[in-house]
């Protein structure tokens, strides 16, 4: 004779397994992102060599002497365009070592704090060419300490400049 | 008969069963939860970026003595590679780590670096290159795929130092003073406290625990020096009999033995000798490994290394140190010749040792998954028939062509350089490398990528003022640098009484900007300036022909004798007499008037007085009456200066008087200098 009871534990173990694949189910829809992760791979890399390149050329050459940087930033009067920058910094971002160089731009500034009025003011740099309406530019900083006389002081002396550079790909 | 008993263990195993096989899947779905966030692109990049991480900015292990110093068969001790200096410099390469971590016969690919750099279970495919600002390039690994993950990092490498002993430096320091003999010792002084005293920045330092240091010592056979009788210093032999290290702490010495793993190159040889004493042509080099250092624990020690030669026949040589009794023996304290001579010593003196100095450097390193096919360095290869030269110029300037230049294999390619007006070309960067202020450049056979940067500069120019100018001033007045097509000002600041006349650029008279600034147009050509200033009027009587031009009346003279400025003054003297002159300000405005003028009157009543009419002389304004007895009146010149009333201004009909009221002989007035400004209107 065959009845229900028999047939109690098929039930639940169904119930249960319903139950748990249901629940792992909208679990995992509901916290799941996709995001566009090699973009902010591609990001990541550029930050990476434009933060490397004004570390570079922060570095002095030995004991004796200042960094490029520094150097740069102390003799250009503010306003005036500085190749030297250039011809470093874009050779710094786009040499590689066997595939050809990269086609990195940059635009490079730096700020400074204007001890009169207490005012941050910039001061460009160099570009290898304008930034273009939908192309996409990371930043790289760096915090460079110069001697020199910026508006608002009254003699050259040590002062902390920010120097800030986009970078973005042809 | 059956019952339900038999049909419920069926049915709880069913059930059981049917659990277990869904928590499982479930279980097996976790996992999965991250399956959306990631990529096998995005997997490589990040392993790829971790090892670039680890070669920039982390030393390696073991530390101390650092990884690179381990000798081949020691290399199993090494557990990580890291090419950074420190921990304390990023993206600060050590040589030395550089040059063993590329080291392709005692590194196997890719096992070696595989569980040394790369880490993880997954056996990643990977390539690690570098190039240095010399265009040399390191590689390990395999060729690249089609896709991988992918990391650059720009670095400094950290060159390790170097001294050069030779003969000129040998003459300088008198480390040839010594007797004639056949036993020469000679010191050189590693002072440990001092160099990791003086500079405490790893990525200047020079410290010999960390990074190997190299000792050229050079022309041994010219330091022979002959005594009588003659001989041939070229048939003389050196022998190197053997090398000391004493270790010097507090005063006291500590002989240490050498390992042959740090004994010298003789003559140029890539091998170093395997035992000493040996026989040196010319030279010899002296290359310790950090570990050597590093065993010694001399981070406050002072370190001396003592050459000991023989040369036959007995000659002086080079030494600078007394080898009492015997310096095979020697342990104890080491003396100099005399009190001037000194060791060698291994410091941060540019003239003694070639200071560590930083270039710069790029990593690259790549990641993807897969077998491995090859072997080795060598790097990939991308050969396509076709390399790329990326041509771009500064400001000022252009290069054709520019941009991305596709340029077929072998073939040459022409790049012109032209400045734009006003400026000029500084250099051309090809490659790095500069190549100065050429107008073209011609890449030949061109069998890999290139860049070519021009540069350019605007041209500058020097304004020179003339000083220092006569009756008056120029402002800035030192040659002055300015930008082509600049347009400078400079300010005139005339002496009182005197204007601004004529300016003149490069010797050509031109008219001033303002009554007080001349303002260059665009600069395209070095200038000279320089000016000249006037008065409305000036008479100084000098003249022989004075008061010529002035209207007189009574007793009056050209005088020559005293009170007089220059060659004369005028007297009015004796009886009623004037001096008096109309003088036209047509053109001026704020008229200014200024004299010389002083009498000698005998009687009260009697005076001497200056005078303006702006009506032709029609009305007198007073400007000044010296009386008889005033303090002027003592027969000497004073002077004297008056800023006029509008009325004189831009006036044809003025009229300057100058008159002695006397009527007894011995009265006498004197005028000179009379000096009449203004400005242009």
């Amino acid at each position: 004779m065959v009845n229900t009871d028999g047939q109690l534990y098929t039930i639940e173990g169904f119930a249960a397994a319903l139950i748990m694949i249901a629940t792992a189910y909208l679990v995992i829809n509901a916290t799941s992102v996709y995001t566009a992760g090699d973009t902010h791979i591609s990001d990541m890399q550029l930050e990476a060599i434009g933060t490397d390149a004004l570390k570079v050329m922060d570095t002095n050459e030995s004991h004796l002497s200042k960094s490029p940087l520094r150097d740069i930033i102390e003799g250009t009067p503010i306003g005036a365009e500085n190749a030297t920058f250039g011809a470093s910094f874009w050779y710094l971002i786009n040499n590689r070592t066997q595939s050809g160089l990269d086609h990195i731009q940059y635009s490079a500034s730096y700020s400074y704090r204007n001890t009169t009025d207490n005012s941050v003011n910039s001061a460009f740099i160099n570009a290898s060419r304008n930034l273009s309406v939908g192309e996409h530019a990371v930043r790289a900083t760096k915090w460079v300490v110069v001697n020199k006389q910026l508006p608002g002081n009254i003699t050259a002396q040590d002062r902390a400049v920010l120097v800030e550079v986009l970078m973005w790909r042809d | 008969m059956t019952d339900e008993n038999g049909n419920l263990s069926i049915d709880f195993l069913a059930g059981f069963t049917i659990f277990m096989l869904a928590f499982i899947w479930v279980v097996s779905m976790i996992p999965g939860l991250m399956i959306g966030l990631q990529s096998y692109t995005i997997d490589y990049d990040a392993v790829a970026y971790r090892t670039g991480v680890i070669l920039v900015e982390d030393p390696g292990w073991p530390f101390s003595p650092p990884w690179e110093s381990f000798n081949d068969a020691q290399k199993f001790n090494v557990t990580r590679f890291g090419l950074a200096l420190s921990k304390d410099t990023p993206n600060i390469l050590s040589e030395d780590k550089v040059n063993r971590f590329f080291c392709a016969t005692a590194f196997i690919y890719p096992n070696d670096y595989r569980s040394r750099v790369i880490f993880g279970d997954y056996p990643y495919g990977f390539n690690i290159s570098l190039i240095d600002d010399g265009g040399k390039i390191k590689s390990v690994g395999d060729v690249l795929p089609e896709g991988y993950g992918y990391i650059r990092r720009t670095v400094k490498i950290k060159g390790t130092s170097n001294a050069t002993i030779n003969q000129s430096y040998i003459q300088n320091h008198s480390f040839t003073k010594s007797d004639n003999a056949t036993t020469h010792v000679f010191s050189i002084l590693i002072d440990n406290p001092k160099l990791l005293g003086d500079i405490t920045d790893p990525a200047y330092q020079i410290d010999p625990a960390r990074e190997q240091i190299t000792i050229n010592i050079t022309d041994l056979r010219s330091t022979i020096t002959n005594y009588p009788p003659i001989i041939n210093n070229t048939t003389s032999t050196v022998t190197l009999r053997n090398i000391k290290v004493f270790k010097q702490d507090g005063g006291v010495y500590s002989n240490v033995p050498l390992p042959a793993t740090d004994f010298p190159y003789i003559d140029g040889s890539s091998s170093r000798v395997t035992a000493m004493p040996v026989s040196v042509t010319d030279n010899i080099t002296l290359r310790f490994s950090p570990q050597f250092f590093d065993r010694l624990k001399a981070q406050s020690s002072k370190i001396y290394i003592a050459l000991g030669f023989t040369v036959s026949p007995e000659s002086t040589f080079l030494n600078n140190t007394q080898a009492l009794p015997d310096f095979n023996t020697l342990d104890g304290q080491l003396t100099f010749n005399n009190p001037n001579t000194t060791p060698f010593y291994y410091d941060y003196n540019p003239a003694n040792v070639t200071q560590p100095h930083l270039r710069d450097a790029v990593v690259e390193v790549a990641v993807w998954s897969g077998a491995v096919t090859s072997y080795g360095g060598g790097g990939p290869t991308p050969i396509n028939g076709t390399h790329t030269i990326y041509a771009s110029a500064g400001s000022g300037g252009t290069i054709s062509p520019i941009g991305s230049v596709s340029v077929s294999d072998g073939a040459n390619q022409l790049f012109t350089i032209t400045n734009n007006t006003g400026y000029h070309n500084t250099d051309v960067v090809v490659d790095g490398v500069s190549n100065g202020s050429v107008t073209s450049y011609t890449f030949s056979n061109v069998t890999q990528d290139h860049t070519i940067v021009a540069s350019f500069a605007i041209n500058t120019y020097v304004i020179t003022p003339t000083t220092p100018l006569v009756n008056g001033a120029i402002n800035p007045n030192t040659p002055q640098t300015v930008n082509y097509g600049d347009t400078p000002t400079f300010t005139f600041t005339p002496s009182p009484g005197y204007h601004l006349d004529t300016v003149f650029v490069n010797g050509t008279p031109l008219p001033p900007t303002t009554p007080t600034t001349y303002t260059f147009p665009a600069v395209t050509t070095n200038k000279t300036i320089s000016a000249t200033f006037a008065p409305v009027f000036f008479d100084d009587f000098d003249a022989v022909a004075s008061p010529a031009g002035w209207t007189t009346t009574g007793t009056y003279n050209r005088f020559t004798g005293t009170p007089h400025f220059g060659a004369a003054s005028i007297q009015l003297r004796d009886e009623p007499s004037w001096l008096e002159r109309t003088i036209s300000t047509t053109g001026y405005s704020s008229i200014t008037v200024s004299f010389d003028m002083g009498s000698q009157t005998n009687a009260a009543g009697h005076y001497l007085s200056a005078q303006w009419s702006s009506d032709g002389g029609v009305t007198w304004t007073l400007l000044k009456q010296i009386n008889d007895g005033d303090p002027e009146d003592d027969d000497n010149l004073h002077p004297f200066s008056y800023s006029l009333l509008a009325s004189a201004d831009n006036n044809a009909n003025f009229v300057l008087r100058f008159s002695l009221e006397a009527d007894t002989p011995g009265d006498k007035g004197y005028v000179d200098n009379v000096l009449i400004g203004g400005n242009p209107i």
